[in-house]
C-alpha cells in the first residue's frame, strides 16, 4: 500500500466523490417525482395511460442502463439529441428508476385499506386530499425500506456513467489505477466509499423509520381487531 | 311520526347488478326528515348495496335515487342524454350525507383527534382551532372526548366505532347512513355503540340503519324495511312488522332469529 498515492490523487477522488453523490442524488430525485408521477398515471382509469404505464415498464425494465445510456449518449446526437454527459448520466439513471420506484410506490397504493379511502371520499375529501392525508403517509412508512434497497442499487449503478465519461469515483479510480499502474489503492478506496455511502444511506433512513415507529402508525393485526 | 313534505331520501325503482348476479330488483322507498329507518335481511338480500347505492359509493344501473331533491350521480348532457356526473358534483350533492361503516374506517395515522378535524379543516375550511373546538364538542357527545389524543389502534373496536360516528357527526349531516356498524364487535361491545345511535334518533337525525339488531330497529325505527333477493319483501312499523309478519321469507327469517337466541334467553 502506498498512502503517498492518495494525496496525489486526492482532488481527482474528491471530485469523484463529488460527481457520484452529485448524479446520485439528481438521479434519485428525478427517480422519485418521474416515478410517482408514473405510478399515479398508470393507476387513472385510462386504457392509453395504462398502456402507457406498462409499455414504460417493459422498456426501462426490460433493458439494460448501460445500452438505455449508450443509445442516448452515443446515438442522441445521429437524430438531434446533444445532452452533456452529466445530462444524460443522471436523466439516464433517473428515468430508469423510475420505472422501479413506481412499482415500489403502486405496491405501497395497494397496501391502503380501501375501506380508508372509501371513508375519505364519503366525507368529502378531494382526490388530492386523500392522496395527500390518507395514502401518501401510510404507505411511505411501508415502502421505506424497498425504496432505500433501490435507492443503493441507484447509488452502485452511478458507476456505470463512468463509461460516458462522466468524472465520477469510478472513473476517478480508473484514472488512478493506470497512471500509477497500482490497482489495490483505488479499487480499495472505491469499495469503500461506495460502502460509506451506502451505509450513511442506510442509517439515515433507520434513523427516519426509527422516528415514525415512536408515532406508532403501523396498524397490528390484533390490535386492528375489534 | 309524521310523514309531512317532500321525502328526504327518495328510490324509485332502483336496480344494481354485479355481472350476472341482479343485486337490486327494484326498490322503491322514501324516507322522510327525522325518521329511523332499519334495514333486515339475510346476507346476499342487498342491504348494504342498497344503502350504498344511496351515498353514491356504489353505483346504480336505473331507476332514481333523490337525495334531498336532487337525483343523486347523473345528470342531462346537452344532448339530454343521462351521464355520470363527476365525482366532485356527487360529493357535494351528497355534502349533508355521511356513512358509518362496518369497519369503522378510521385513519391509523391519524389520533381520534386528528381523525375527526381532518374533514372539517380539509372540506369546510374551517380554521384548526375552531375545528379542534367542534371534534371536541362531538367526541364528548359520543363518550370519547378523553381518548383525543390516541390513535384508533389503541382502542376497542366500540370506541373506534364512537369515534367513527363522532368523525362523520362534526360535518353537521342531516342524514346518516350505517352500514351494519355493530357487526364487527365483540358482543359485549355492541351496547355502546347502540347506545350512541339510540342518543342521535332521539335528537331527530334522519338514519337508514343497515343491521342484525332487531333489538334496536324494534325499539328504535320508525320503519322496518326487510330485503330478500333484492327486493322490499314487506315494510312497516316494527310493532307490526315484528309481532304479525305477513311475507313466509319474513316469517322464516324472523324465525330463525328467534330460535338463535331462544336457547340463550332460555
Amino acid at each position: 500500500m502506498n498512502l503517498h498515492l492518495y494525496i496525489d490523487y486526492g482532488p481527482v477522488l474528491l471530485q469523484g466523490v463529488v460527481f457520484t453523490l452529485l448524479s446520485s442524488a439528481g438521479a434519485l430525485v428525478i427517480g422519485l417525482l418521474w416515478g410517482l408521477l408514473l405510478c399515479l398515471l398508470g393507476q387513472v382509469n385510462n386504457r392509453l395511460l395504462r398502456l402507457f404505464y406498462q409499455l414504460y415498464l417493459t422498456v426501462f425494465r426490460g433493458t439494460p442502463l448501460l445500452v438505455q445510456i449508450y443509445l442516448v449518449f452515443y446515438g442522441g446526437p445521429f437524430i438531434g439529441i446533444e445532452l452533456s454527459a452529466l445530462q444524460v448520466g443522471i436523466g439516464g439513471l433517473g428515468l430508469y428508476s423510475a420505472a422501479y420506484f413506481a412499482e415500489i410506490l403502486r405496491s405501497g397504493f395497494l397496501s391502503v385499506p380501501p375501506g380508508q379511502i372509501e371513508a375519505a371520499r364519503d366525507l368529502g375529501l378531494s382526490r388530492w386530499q386523500v392522496l395527500s392525508q390518507v395514502k401518501l403517509p401510510q404507505m411511505l412508512g411501508l415502502v421505506l425500506p424497498a425504496i432505500l434497497n433501490q435507492t443503493i442499487l441507484l447509488v452502485k449503478e452511478s458507476a456505470i456513467l463512468s463509461i460516458i465519461t462522466v468524472p465520477e469515483m469510478m472513473s476517478a479510480a480508473s484514472r488512478m489505477s493506470s497512471e500509477t499502474f497500482t490497482f489495490i489503492e483505488p479499487y480499495l478506496f472505491l469499495g469503500l466509499t461506495y460502502w460509506l455511502i451506502t451505509f450513511l444511506l442506510a442509517r439515515s433512513v433507520r434513523l427516519l423509520e426509527g422516528t415514525r415507529a415512536a408515532t406508532s402508525l403501523d396498524c397490528e393485526d390484533t390490535a386492528c381487531k375489534t | 311520526m309524521q310523514n309531512v313534505g317532500k321525502p328526504v331520501i327518495k328510490l324509485i325503482n332502483v336496480t344494481k347488478r354485479f355481472g350476472d348476479n341482479s343485486v337490486l330488483k327494484g326498490i322503491s322507498l322514501d324516507v322522510h326528515a327525522g325518521e329511523v329507518v332499519c334495514i333486515i335481511g339475510g346476507s346476499g338480500s342487498g342491504k348494504s348495496t342498497l344503502l350504498r347505492c344511496v351515498d353514491f359509493l356504489e353505483s346504480y344501473d336505473s331507476g332514481e335515487v333523490l337525495v334531498e331533491g336532487r337525483l343523486i350521480g347523473y345528470g342531462s348532457d346537452p344532448a339530454g342524454n343521462l351521464t355520470r356526473l363527476p365525482d366532485w358534483v356527487i360529493q357535494k350533492d351528497l355534502a349533508n350525507v355521511v356513512m358509518v361503516f362496518q369497519q369503522f374506517n378510521l385513519w391509523p395515522h391519524k389520533t381520534v383527534l386528528e381523525n375527526v378535524m381532518a374533514p372539517l379543516v380539509l372540506v369546510t375550511r374551517m380554521n384548526k382551532t375552531e375545528a379542534k373546538t367542534k371534534a371536541l364538542a362531538v367526541l364528548d357527545k359520543v363518550g370519547m372526548a378523553h381518548k383525543a389524543d390516541a390513535y384508533p389502534n389503541t382502542l376497542s373496536g366500540g370506541q373506534q366505532q364512537r369515534v367513527a360516528i363522532a368523525r362523520a357527526l362534526a360535518r353537521e349531516p342531516k342524514i346518516m347512513l350505517f352500514d351494519e356498524p355493530t357487526s364487527a364487535l365483540d358482543p359485549e361491545l355492541v351496547g355502546e355503540v347502540l347506545k350512541v345511535m339510540r342518543t342521535l334518533a332521539d335528537d331527530g337525525m334522519t338514519m337508514v340503519v343497515v343491521t342484525h339488531e332487531m333489538g334496536f330497529a324494534a325499539q328504535v325505527a320508525d320503519k322496518v324495511v326487510f330485503l330478500a333477493n333484492g327486493m322490499i319483501e314487506e315494510q312497516g312499523a316494527p310493532a307490526t312488522l315484528f309481532t304479525a309478519p305477513q311475507s313466509p321469507l319474513l316469517k322464516s327469517f324472523l324465525a330463525t332469529w328467534a330460535e338463535r337466541n331462544v336457547g340463550f334467553f332460555g
